[in-house]
């Protein structure tokens, strides 16, 4: 028990990870506050402690991180430190420096979330979730591909966002689709905000060395899980003009699959096949795949936003 | 067959022979949705779409067989005469092969 | 191992052009510029990088994401089914962790275009949306800070630096370099793409050849950009595809402008067989 000696609860943040309690010896200002009972226990503790620079027995040997059995993970990273997440409820942090790296609680918020969710079985996509008329709709993509920039654009048009970077899909609930509220601010860079006439003036930066900023989008909606509707993957820098297609059978497969959060170490934790499951799951419980081609302009994405609303309002 | 990305441009001379044994790949995940035999490699993480007749073949492969058998299975089922049968088949086989769905011995 | 064909180049020399080429060549047919997947692997595309490391490297710093790139190039390497043909405009460089960027185990060899620094600026200057002298300026900078990340670019940092020590760092490369000439493209494309088919191991007899150098003939590559537009074209920028002379810089530079460039890149414009003596033919007296 190697954290016993370093047990420190005091300087302890409390947020809410998709409905569970994650308490953190970090700051972690993605995350919403836990709102919570404030004696509830935490489902998923993240403290500092020692960290081995590899597990004992792994699986996968990759060049930043480890996996043994389905339970361990490990992430080595110079320059920020190194991040054991075990079982679902248990990171452990060694940060290369003091004070912490400054990419530290994005590396956190991000992948090692997502890592969380794999071993917790659950199905972690790389979208942001913007409700529509009560539905929630996942915009999905690679990196770059404008998801954070969409759905500010959609909740400057009145509609909630539930989720930035992360959808966490729920299909315990037998012919049941859910997603749950995460991290509700979006981030955005600084470009994308000049381009969709927001001033950075007074907006909190999401990482220290980049110009990546945190926007509260308003457009508050109650923290309960919603009916996913449509998983929509966006592919940015497409010809003229926006274009919304239906995907069907192995395209809508391959674009969901293409859409898994931190993929390559889902596989490396056994999560290949319940990932594949999950795509007959969802379609037999209506959830919709598109694809969404955005051309790069300003009004390519005005284009973009028009043709999705004009699809999920009906 | 329908893949879910677009594949690179690949000519490669058959590997198929008669006597060839076809068989699934241990590897291979399969499922049924819309009607659509949809199946993915786990180790190359994509996806595959089999029409109607893929969908038969891949059905007749439950137990591996040579290509030969295949072949003169499908045409006593399908209108069609035996060396086009061969040559589709064979081509789906190849490209099932390159993706690990099936494997050749 | 299927491996990396690294195909290098300084922006706007032809890197283009040789992968409508390749493609072609590979394919056997034609080929629509907006859809080359076989020579369109990025091998600076953030999604790949993302994917092939699993992490964001939004959130790594730029010494963090160098330093990854040869991790990267190593894992495509040992994944691919068939040869990588891989863009870039880097430098052949070196990480802040001090190994190559590209690591040469991965590497099976880079095809290098280079083309006339005079003609370069000019046609980079329209690329860029901005001035010539800027750009001459541009050509000169080896890089020294990183400016301040704004944006989440589809691709990776790169940074061509300075003309000269680009094309010396890639004509110094540890692995097999194939030295391909803008102007040879130009002059005489049969023979050109002929050499880079034979390097590369693709076929080269004289048919196939003459059909890949057919489809990509600039005036071809023009009218498909006028009729569907071009993905990578810049958005600062009206056309991508937009004269392919090889001296149309004598009549846009003025005689300081290409004296700079001749002071600045003389030894490797004569290393590459440009004439350094040659001057615009307008006096720029006159301009």
């Amino acid at each position: 028990m190697q954290a016993l000696a370093g047990w420190e609860r005091s300087g302890t943040h409390a947020y809410r990870l998709c409905g569970l309690k994650l308490d953190s010896q970090f700051a972690l200002p993605a995350l919403p506050e836990w709102d919570g009972p404030a004696d509830a226990a935490a489902d998923v503790d993240c403290r500092r402690g020692e960290v081995p620079s590899r597990l004992s027995r792994p699986d996968y040997i990759g060049p930043v991180f480890q996996t043994s059995g389905t339970g361990e993970y490990l992430l080595v990273l110079p320059g920020t430190g190194r991040i054991l997440v075990r079982n679902g409820n248990e990171i452990t942090v060694e940060p290369e420096a003091a004070p912490a790296p400054s990419n530290l609680s994005a590396i956190l918020a991000g992948p090692i979330q997502a890592v969380l969710w794999h071993q917790r079985e659950l199905l972690p996509l790389h979208a942001s979730i913007v409700v529509i008329n009560g539905r929630a709709v996942a915009l999905c993509g690679d990196a770059a591909a404008g998801k954070s920039t969409l759905a500010a654009m959609l909740a400057g048009q009145g509609h909630g966002v539930i989720a930035d970077d992360i959808c966490v899909v729920d299909m315990r609930n037998d012919g049941e689709v859910s997603v749950t509220p995460g991290c509700t601010r979006l981030q955005l860079w600084r470009d994308a905000l000049t381009e969709l006439g927001v001033a950075t003036d007074g907006l909190e930066r999401a990482l220290e060395h980049k110009q990546r900023y945190f926007l509260d989008c308003g457009n508050r909606l109650p923290l309960q899980p919603y009916k996913l509707a449509a998983v929509v993957r966006l592919v940015r820098n497409a010809l003229p003009p926006a274009r919304l297609e239906r995907l069907r059978g192995a395209e809508a497969a391959q674009a969901m699959y293409e859409c898994v959060h931190t993929q390559r170490p889902a596989r490396a934790l056994g999560r290949a096949q319940p990932i594949f499951a999950a795509f007959p799951l969802m379609t037999s419980a209506g959830v919709g795949f598109w694809r969404l081609m955005v051309p790069r302009d300003l009004a390519g994405l005005r284009q973009a936003a028009a043709q999705l609303l004009a699809t999920m309002e009906d | 067959m329908q893949e879910g990305s677009t594949p690179d441009s690949a000519d490669a001379t058959s590997r198929i022979a008669d006597s060839t044994i076809i068989s699934r790949s241990p590897s291979v995940l399969t499922a049924e949705v819309d009607g659509e035999v949809v199946m993915m490699s786990i180790e190359q993480g994509q996806y595959f779409g089999l029409d109607d007749i893929g969908s038969d073949i891949w059905k007749r492969l439950d137990s591996p067989c040579a290509f030969a058998d295949l072949i003169d299975r499908l045409a006593a089922d399908y209108d069609a005469d035996r060396a086009s049968i061969a040559a589709d088949v064979r081509a789906l086989l190849e490209s099932m092969a390159a993706r690990d769905v099936v494997r050749l011995a | 191992m299927a491996g990396i064909w690294l195909l290098a180049s300084y922006h706007k020399s032809g890197n283009t052009w040789l992968r409508v080429v390749l493609a072609s060549l590979l394919s056997g047919r034609p080929v629509d510029i907006n859809a080359m997947p076989a020579v369109n692997f990025g091998a600076s595309d953030r999604a790949l990088f993302d994917k092939a490391l699993g992490i964001a490297s939004a959130d790594l710093t730029i010494e963090q994401e160098i330093n990854l790139l040869p991790r990267a190039y190593e894992i495509w390497a040992a994944e691919a089914q068939r040869p990588i043909y891989s863009k870039t405009h880097d430098a052949y460089r070196m990480t802040p962790a001090g190994e190559p960027v590209f690591p040469t185990t991965a590497t099976r060899g880079a095809v290098y275009v280079v083309r006339d620094p005079r003609a370069v600026a000019v046609s980079f200057a329209h690329h860029r949306g901005r001035d010539i002298d800027d750009t001459i300026d541009r050509m000169e900078d080896p890089g020294g800070a990183w400016a301040p990340v704004s944006r989440l670019s589809q691709q990776l940092i790169q940074r061509p630096g300075h003309w000269s020590e680009h094309v010396e760092s890639w004509l110094g490369a540890p692995f097999p370099v194939h030295l391909l000439r803008y102007e040879d493209m130009h002059n005489d494309p049969h023979s050109a793409f002929a050499a880079v088919a034979r390097f590369l191991g693709l076929p080269c007899d004289s048919e196939r050849i003459a059909a890949a150098v057919e489809a990509a003939a600039f005036p071809r590559l023009q009218a498909q950009e006028r009729a569907a537009g071009f993905i990578e074209k810049p958005s600062r920028s009206p056309v991508f595809f937009r004269e392919g002379r090889v001296d149309g810089w004598r009549q846009v530079l003025t005689a300081a402008q290409a004296t700079r460039i001749a002071a600045a890149h003389g030894g490797v414009m004569r290393r590459c067989n440009y004439d350094t003596q040659l001057l615009p033919f307008t006096p720029s007296f006159v301009a």
